[in-house]
């Protein structure tokens, strides 16, 4: 997979927002590569940059935000120094994006049919009725019954998971090469979660678009992506293929994420929870910003912050520690071994 | 849907009936003795002797209250509204002849009105924290903090008193002798309206002279409070995830304001465009007043002054039946706009 | 944390440029309402609020030193401005202070109860905003006899409206909000739940509703005394005053100040009141925040 040119290159992107209270640093020095018909994942707590770093990829951050460094180039373009106009011809046609709560991210007063084909007359140049055909065609790809109906309904008439489908027939109707999807899954029920994934895992089959999935929840990465970044902070602690990930997590972050993950294969007397908040973005902690939470913060970790090194093939971390945490997982081991 | 308008009209004559419980016990407040004389001042007083007590007996005054009431509800709904002094006719007559006059008024302040204000609010919320949103903001500001008839005052001193251009009242002279000549029909009593009717455009523009200042000074305070609320129902809508959505789609930024956010922000306009109406008419009350202008509105102000109970309390009447059923048909086509509560 | 709230917001109140300005305006106001006495010292001190005559002659007269604003209907116009002020505020504060008590009163009580009671009081509040608020103020003033006091009981009958709903907006919120439900299932009385979170939740936009509302009073209080309905002749009101400018509207070059010195102090006050709501607002509505 490496030797294919990445399908999206985004490099040392930094995301400001410059509030009444202060600068916050929500994304800060954040790089990947996304390749094409692959699926990335981006992991990480509410309000550690990865929407955020979404958004900076699509220029729709709000007037507070601004990019004020890296680069984002897709397809050999840097998208930061497109001119709007350019980059609303990438926007729904090249790169397209779905929401967390398909609720909301729908317009209430139009109906679903109107929505979609409103990308596809823009983008495909063609005529209102060839759009109807598409669009129906697209809600029949997405699973969604009797799609000549529905492409008539206005979103309250749908449920949370029809109106998710519809979301994705919606961004997949110009058949974008990549995929941004923010949370798809967070605001349904668990049984539609699932189906959603699969539709998606599938759909990315059929049309071979790559995936950028962010989530808080490990077992949607598990689930779909190929590779992961952790993010903390504004920043990617940890990168690495999901197999290595899982097997041998190498950033005290990433270990403590998936220890508090409910594991039915171990008896557990409670469930590890990573002690302390996330951090107010706008007191950033010095030196590593997870050193308040961490088991194994050493003075260093107070004073310097460590970058992303090479720990393995293919696996990055960002920890001054890494031979501490290995200690512990062999303790751990050994505890489930007895 | 269905639901909801059953709902609003079972509610309806439910207020209406309430309206005039209440409007009935601000008469009873004159006290009997200025309610005999309040029923007396008609013809019926001039013409036959010992006409109180034939009043005292027609309107039931000396019956306890609910009889009272029975009474009064009876001729109102017949449309006897007692006799008005200041109109020297029944009162009911005396504001159907007058309330062309102030719908004419109102009619021609509701188009700057609407329009120009939905369009100051998006321009505001579009240019959010800018230099225009800001100008924007304190001339909305301003306007809504200046009391209409004052407005209306420094509107005469300026294009009246110094540069001579809109004059007070409704019609010059010569244009009055015109309207009230025979030849010149009245269709409509709205002199904009017979004016084209019959082919005089001197007299159309002569009426648009007149209605210059009044119209700027009924829109000028609306222009602020339709830009208020257009403009954060705006930036409210603007914050939406499905204007983020429509972004992401790739669309323009003008489809996105114009399409996608500009009729979810508008629903609530709606709402207050439908106050905006009634209070534009109730408004005319000082303005009419202000530029001696006749209409419902200075009559009523003139009734007021002169003790003419029963003018006032037609007035107030016709009035609150213009306001339950402008509620009413502004409720209904709020529903008509938004999708969800149409398919409640 | 409250103290901290509080300094927050008062830091940003004095932040945004038109609150201070309305602010200052409102200070501006006060002190001349207080200082009365003194900048215009009444010739009966029994009788301040009568504009001593200043003139037998019926004419306007243009601003002077002796009388600095012009003289109008024979009374000085700046006596009646400054004197007016105290009036503004006494319209303002009283009819703002009952009619919103009277409505928290109704609003609670539909609130908390719910049920039939909260549909007959809302049905009434429905049928007393049926009456437009002008029309129905100078229709009551007119029936219980013109006056200044008329004008105020008439405009606390039909204002306490719109309080009762928040009031009971709010009350109605509250009462589905998850900590509440969870105090309720602990078994705390209801009256107390509510009070201690309803409190907190109203006490602001009510705050907010009242200096909003403070401009728009004192404007229809104006317009029934400029129609004739409020104050008598001679009193120190800015409506008054700006009824004398009816009779010269043909002529107003000759009687320019009677318009312009009592409107603009209107208007400022107006503006003061409307700024320093509109402020609180901002602070206090989140949705609105940004």
């Amino acid at each position: 997979m490496k030797d294919k040119q990445p399908l999206l290159k985004v490099k040392n992107l930094k995301t400001y927002f410059f509030t009444e209270d202060g600068v916050v640093k929500a994304v800060d020095g954040v790089n990947f590569d996304v390749y094409p018909g692959e699926t990335l994942g981006i992991v990480g707590e509410s309000g550690c940059g990865k929407s955020v770093t979404s958004l900076s990829i699509m220029r729709l951050l709000d007037e507070k935000g601004k990019i004020v460094d890296g680069e984002v180039i897709f397809e050999g373009k840097d998208l930061l120094k497109l001119s709007e106009e350019e980059m609303r011809e990438i926007r729904g046609n090249d790169i397209a994006m779905i929401f967390q709560e398909p609720m909301v991210a729908l317009n209430p007063v139009y109906t679903v049919g109107d929505q979609i084909m409103e990308a596809i007359i823009l983008h495909q140049k063609v005529g209102k009725d060839e759009a109807r055909k598409i669009a129906i065609d697209m809600l029949k790809k997405v699973g969604i019954p009797e799609p000549e109906k529905r492409v008539d309904e206005y979103p309250h008439e749908l449920s949370g998971g029809m109106r998710q489908r519809a979301m994705i027939a919606m961004a997949l109707s110009c058949h974008p090469k990549l995929l941004i999807a923010d949370e798809p899954t967070t605001a349904l029920d668990v049984t539609i979660q699932a189906q959603i994934l699969e539709l998606m895992k599938q759909l990315q089959r059929d049309l071979g678009m790559a995936i950028i999935m962010i989530t808080h929840d490990l077992g949607v990465i598990a689930e779909i992506s190929d590779r992961v970044a952790v993010m903390y902070a504004g920043k990617i602690v940890e990168y690495a293929d999901v197999k290595v990930l899982f097997k041998d997590p190498k950033h005290p972050y990433t270990w403590a994420l998936m220890n508090s993950i409910p594991r039915l294969d171990i008896e557990q007397e409670r469930l590890f929870s990573i002690p302390g908040i996330v951090p107010d973005a706008l007191h950033f902690p010095s030196g590593c910003k997870f050193h308040p939470r961490c088991e194994f913060a050493t003075e260093k970790c107070k004073s310097e912050e460590p970058e992303l090194i090479e720990v393995g093939s293919n696996h990055f971390a960002a920890c001054w520690n890494i031979e501490k945490l290995e200690a512990a997982k062999d303790s751990v081991r050994v505890g489930e071994n007895r | 849907m269905i639901a909801y308008i059953v709902r609003r009209l079972l509610l309806l004559p439910l207020i209406l009936f309430g309206v005039t419980i209440l409007i009935f016990g601000m008469l009873e407040l004159l006290g009997p003795e200025k309610l005999v004389s309040a029923y007396i001042r008609g013809p019926e007083a001039e013409k036959v002797a010992g006409a109180t007590q034939k009043i005292i007996e027609k309107y039931g005054l000396d019956k306890p209250l609910p009889v009272k009431y029975a009474r009064w509800l009876g001729n109102v709904l017949k449309g006897d509204l007692g006799w008005s002094l200041v109109g020297k006719q029944p009162v009911l007559s005396a504001i159907f002849s007058r309330f062309p006059y102030t719908l004419e008024l109102a009619l021609w302040a509701i188009v700057p009105v609407v329009f120009v204000g939905i369009w100051l609010g998006i321009i505001s919320a579009v240019h959010h924290n800018k230099f225009l949103d800001h100008f924007l903001r304190v001339f909305a500001i301003v306007g809504w903090s200046f009391p209409d008839f004052v407005f209306g005052l420094f509107m005469i001193l300026l294009f009246y008193t110094k540069l001579g251009w809109f004059p007070p009242g409704y019609l010059s002279f010569d244009m009055e002798r015109v309207v009230s000549s025979p030849e010149f029909v009245s269709y409509t009593k709205m002199v904009t309206i017979d004016s084209i009717l019959n082919l005089r455009f001197d007299v159309f523009l002569d009426a648009l002279r007149h209605l210059v200042a009044p119209v700027i000074t009924l829109a000028y305070l609306w222009w602020a409070y339709i830009l208020r609320i257009t403009r954060s129902s705006m930036l409210e809508v603007l914050r939406k995830e499905y204007i983020r959505t429509a972004r992401a789609k790739g669309l323009p930024e003008d489809v996105v304001i114009n399409k996608h956010a500009r009729r979810n922000a508008l629903i609530p306009v709606a709402t207050v465009s439908g106050q905006m109406i009634i209070s534009l008419l109730a408004g005319t009350v000082i303005i009419e007043s202000v530029f001696n202008r006749p209409g419902l509105g200075r009559f009523v102000a003139t009734a007021a002054t002169q003790l003419d109970y029963m003018s006032i309390i037609g007035g107030a009447l016709f009035y609150s039946i213009l306001l339950v059923l402008g509620n009413l048909i502004v409720d209904v086509s709020y529903a008509l706009i938004d999708p969800r509560i149409r398919l409640q | 944390m409250l103290k901290d709230e509080i300094k927050k917001n008062t830091r940003k109140f004095f932040r945004n440029p038109t609150a201070v300005l309305g602010f200052v305006l409102l200070i501006f106001f006060i002190l001349i309402a207080v200082f009365a006495p003194l900048i215009a010292p009444p010739e009966n001190p029994d009788n301040p609020y009568r504009i001593p005559i200043a003139t037998w002659s019926l004419k306007p007269q243009p601003p002077s030193p002796e009388h600095p604003f012009g003289v109008i209907g024979q009374r000085d116009i700046f006596y009646g401005v400054v004197w007016g002020t105290r009036t503004a505020f006494r319209i303002g504060l009283i009819v703002a202070g009952i009619s919103t008590i009277i409505g928290i009163v109704i609003g609670s009580i539909a609130g908390y109860f719910g049920g039939w009671i909260d549909e007959i009081l809302m049905r009434i509040t429905d049928i007393f905003m049926a009456l437009p608020f002008l029309v129905a103020a100078m229709v009551l003033t007119t029936i219980l006899g013109k006056g200044l006091d008329k004008v105020m009981i008439a405009m606390i009958v039909f204002g306490w409206m719109a309080t009762a709903r928040l009031i009971r907006g709010n009350i109605l919120q509250v009462k589905e909000e998850q900590y509440v439900l969870a105090a309720k299932a602990l078994g705390v009385r209801d009256s107390l739940i509510i009070l201690k979170h309803v409190i907190p939740n109203t006490i602001f936009p009510v705050i907010v509703q009242v200096s909003m509302r403070m401009g728009s009073l004192v404007i229809t209080a104006a317009a029934l005394s400029f129609l004739g309905l409020g104050a008598e002749p001679g009193y120190a009101d800015w409506g008054t005053l700006l009824s004398y400018s009816r009779n010269w509207l043909t002529e107003f070059d000759k009687a320019w100040f009677s318009i312009v010195y009592p409107g603009v102090a209107m208007i400022l006050f107006v503006l003061a009141w409307n700024l320093v709501g509109d402020a609180l607002r901002d602070i206090f509505d989140p949705r609105l925040r940004g």
